[in-house]
């Protein structure tokens, strides 16, 4: 839980950061532009225990930010010191996966399942 | 097996609670309620019908965006097609009793994915503004952090549904006839 709102606050903080530090490379501000909104969606997704693995999409994210100024050759410091920092928080911390103190007749992953808990607790 | 549909018990089977129940729908109905109402108001001045836009923050912003060239691709201005969206969003969040989730599956599925697309396409938007425009719209971040705000508590509901048409396909009975809620299927799977 904690793990997803550090997530979500350093989301924000990547879709504001090139107006904020006033990034010189339009290639990072838009690169954060796009990837800011959709670390806080999963982050926010996941706050539900029932769809909780959403958060899992934020680990791509995380390393695509830290590898991103070398990948998109980022000339602004400030923008390759940020993203690469905020991208390894975000991708350590998408592995925290938190209580579930729920059941759900053994989720998403049941339907692909041969014999899934929902199934099991109806006979 | 129910002999009658008031015999279904309302907590899916390994679930411990029901996502089907009013306090698990009406946060969600009211979000796309008050989303709706937002996308209204941005719509109405695309439409020409009021001639300003509250932007609090971002200057010239919200007309930047409102005006811009994605928002008219279509015949009807974007807004308007989301406060469309918001209104399918609430109708089949109010659809159906608490257990809608084996009673009619197909509302539970529909609403899912008015929910689902509805947040991305509000993202896609999110992430255009700054992009191609250059600009901040703060009505249609509002509306968009709502669209994002509904996808986790929608989802459940889906869920719920989807192992019931799971459990149906098991047994051997028409998972056709269970979407639609047809009674004598709906009764003889659990």
């Amino acid at each position: 839980m904690w793990a997803l709102v550090i997530n979500i606050i350093l989301g924000l903080w990547i879709m504001a950061s090139p107006d904020i530090l006033s990034f010189a490379d339009p290639v990072a501000a838009d690169n954060n532009h796009i990837v800011g909104p959709l670390i806080i969606t999963f982050a926010f997704t996941a706050l539900w225990e029932a769809t909780r693995t959403v958060g899992k999409w934020n680990i791509p994210l995380g390393a695509w930010l830290f590898i991103a100024p070398w990948a998109l050759s980022f000339e602004d410091k400030n923008a390759l010191v940020n993203d690469m920092i905020i991208g390894a928080v975000v991708f350590l911390l998408s592995f925290v996966k938190g209580k579930i103190t729920q059941h759900f007749g053994g989720g998403w992953i049941a339907l692909f399942k041969r014999n899934p808990e929902h199934i099991q607790k109806t006979k | 097996m129910a002999i009658d549909k008031k015999d279904i018990p309302p907590i899916p089977p390994g679930w411990d609670y029901n996502p089907a129940s009013w306090s698990q729908r009406i946060p969600i109905i009211v979000l796309a309620i008050i989303g709706m109402f937002i996308a209204l108001y941005l719509g109405l001045y695309q439409l020409d019908i009021i001639n300003s836009v509250w932007e609090p923050f971002f200057g010239d912003g919200s007309i930047t965006i409102l005006n811009s060239k994605v928002s008219n691709v279509l015949p009807i201005p974007d807004a308007i097609l989301g406060a469309i969206g918001y209104f399918i969003d609430a109708l089949t969040g109010v659809i159906g009793g608490t257990r809608r989730w084996r009673t009619m599956p197909w509302i539970t599925i529909v609403f899912g994915f008015a929910v689902g697309p509805l947040g991305v396409v509000s993202i896609m938007l999110v992430v255009f503004q700054p992009v191609l425009f250059d600009a901040w719209c703060t009505l249609c971040l509002a509306s968009a952090v709502i669209s994002v705000a509904m996808i986790g508590p929608a989802m459940d509901e889906v869920l719920a549904s989807l192992q019931y048409m799971q459990r149906v396909k098991r047994s051997g009975q028409s998972t056709w006839k269970a979407f639609w809620g047809i009674k004598e299927v709906v009764l003889k799977v659990a």
